[in-house]
């Protein structure tokens, strides 16, 4: 290389390298002037022309989600960052959303922000990985008891949205016969169950579930986590 | 400065003798009077730059200072664009390079001499608002408002350098309608980097689009508010200079393997 082209290459690169800096030092200065809650991307976005708004949109969701997952520090905050990736962004793909639920289903089985993934797969024949009634029943038994009254809630919610028969509903609630209710919230269950027994024509249960909802009047209710919260501040 | 250079710079100059360039500075002059009772720059309500802060409250930016500077610019790119394409078909550049005159040196003389025609365009419109403040208000403009106004003249320097640049590769006409696509798409850039610190950072197009946005100097940081004496000062000399001395850097590389004749 001549002298006078190198002279010229290290010119440039000096003053690339200035450039650089300087552009990125005025963009810190411009950008700390913006007043983030006044200017929302979704202002932008919405000017956008029909036809490439919604592709931008979910393309900077998708990034958002993204961003998140790698700022969570643990597994539960990834597990509820991406259950709730599958359920916004993924609204009418059920291939994707399967394919997300199943992962979380098959690497986070023991923790309970995996709830609404178990509970998609619950006996959902349109996803190769279904999550069978012992499954099922197997994560409920790890969970805490508050969780624990959200797991079925959520499990009976799926399976009568995937019109399951009354066959199947009722073998899913089968444990809650044997099982001691912790919160008077059981007694919605109960008497689901009651209604479940009176159509399958199962006569001898129907006492025992009556039994078992009237208990459940008793006992006292499932807290609200932050009113619980609020209550402890104000002690 | 080098006296070749000087030399260089001082003929383009004086095209300012020239009854339309005299016309010009009158314009200027009326057009100073004119917009001297203009209030301060503020962008229409409804544009997504609106919410982009302009020069802070201490030391606003006024319209018609910004007026100046856009005409400057305009000045900027017509003479830039026309003068080393004009020089080449006259035949006048080869008079110039046939005396001990490099081509680097004409370049920047010429660069130089446009500068100074912009420059004098935007002095000579900012003293005709200045006087007429005074005359009309009685008072004048506080030192560090009226040196923010003037601090724009840091964006004419890379604008010329562009248009210089560009006059360089093509002919007169040409020149003229690259410069002014390319500097109003500099104009259309000029939000990017504020829009792509709001988006996500796991953006798939935004490294793409900030590759892009680099071939475009941005306008708006000339108008970002900045004390006298501040750091944002400097900071906006160097960003000014370093565009100048890029642009000006690849017009020498043209210059010098193109064929004059």
């Amino acid at each position: 290389m001549e002298k006078r082209q190198k002279k010229i290459l290290i010119l440039i690169s000096c003053f690339f390298f200035v450039y650089f800096y300087s552009e990125a030092f005025l963009r810190r200065a411009a950008v700390s002037l913006i007043d983030k809650d006044k200017m929302k991307i979704e202002t932008v976005i919405n000017k956008l022309p029909a036809n490439i708004r919604d592709g931008v949109k979910k393309e900077i969701d998708y990034a958002s989600f993204q961003d998140s997952l790698m700022n969570a520090k643990t597994d539960g905050e990834r597990v509820q960052i991406l259950t709730t990736m599958a359920i916004s962004l993924y609204q009418g793909n059920e291939q994707k959303k399967n394919e997300i639920f199943s992962e979380i289903v098959n690497e986070h089985p023991d923790l309970p922000e995996s709830v609404q993934a178990f509970s998609s797969l619950l006996l959902n024949e349109t996803s190769p990985r279904t999550v069978t009634l012992a499954e099922y029943r197997k994560f409920i038994a790890k969970l805490s008891p508050q969780g624990r009254y959200n797991a079925w809630s959520i499990g009976v919610s799926a399976l009568k949205a995937r019109k399951k028969s009354a066959d199947i509903q009722f073998e899913y609630m089968q444990p809650l016969l044997d099982f001691k209710a912790d919160f008077k919230d059981y007694s919605s269950l109960y008497e689901y169950l009651y209604d479940l027994a009176l159509n399958l024509e199962k006569a001898d249960l129907l006492p025992v579930l009556d039994k078992k909802r009237k208990e459940c009047s008793d006992l006292p209710p499932i807290e609200d986590p932050l009113k619980a919260k609020d209550k402890g501040v104000k002690k | 400065m080098n006296s070749k250079i000087a030399g260089v710079a001082e003929l383009t100059f004086l095209r300012v003798k020239e009854p339309a360039f005299s016309l010009l500075y009158i314009f200027g002059m009326v057009l100073g009077y004119c917009v001297s009772g203009m209030d301060v720059f503020n962008f229409q309500e409804e544009l997504f730059m609106a919410q982009i802060p302009i020069a802070g409250t201490e030391q606003p930016l006024l319209t018609g200072f910004l007026i100046v500077t856009v005409l400057s610019v305009l000045i900027g790119i017509f003479t830039g664009a026309s003068d080393i394409p004009k020089d080449i078909d006259s035949k006048m550049i080869m008079l110039i390079l046939g005396k001990p005159v490099s081509r680097l040196e004409y370049l920047i003389g010429k660069y130089l001499g446009i500068i100074a025609i912009c420059a004098s365009f935007f002095l000579v419109s900012s003293l005709s608002m200045i006087i007429s403040h005074i005359v009309e208000k009685g008072n004048i403009y506080p030192l560090a408002l009226l040196f923010r106004q003037l601090s724009l003249i840091y964006a004419i320097f890379p604008f010329v350098a562009i248009t210089v640049m560009i006059s360089c590769f093509t002919s007169e006409v040409t020149a003229m309608i690259l410069s002014v696509i390319y500097i109003f798409s500099c104009f259309m850039f000029c939000a990017v980097p504020i829009l792509m610190e709001m988006l996500p950072e796991s953006l798939a197009f935004k490294s793409p689009i900030m590759a892009i946005y680099y071939f475009f100097p941005n306008f708006y940081y000339f108008m970002i508010p900045m004390k006298l004496t501040g750091v944002v000062q400097i900071f906006m000399i160097l960003y000014s200079a370093s565009v100048t001395v890029i642009f000006l850097t690849f017009a020498s590389i043209r210059f010098n393997s193109r064929d004059l004749i």
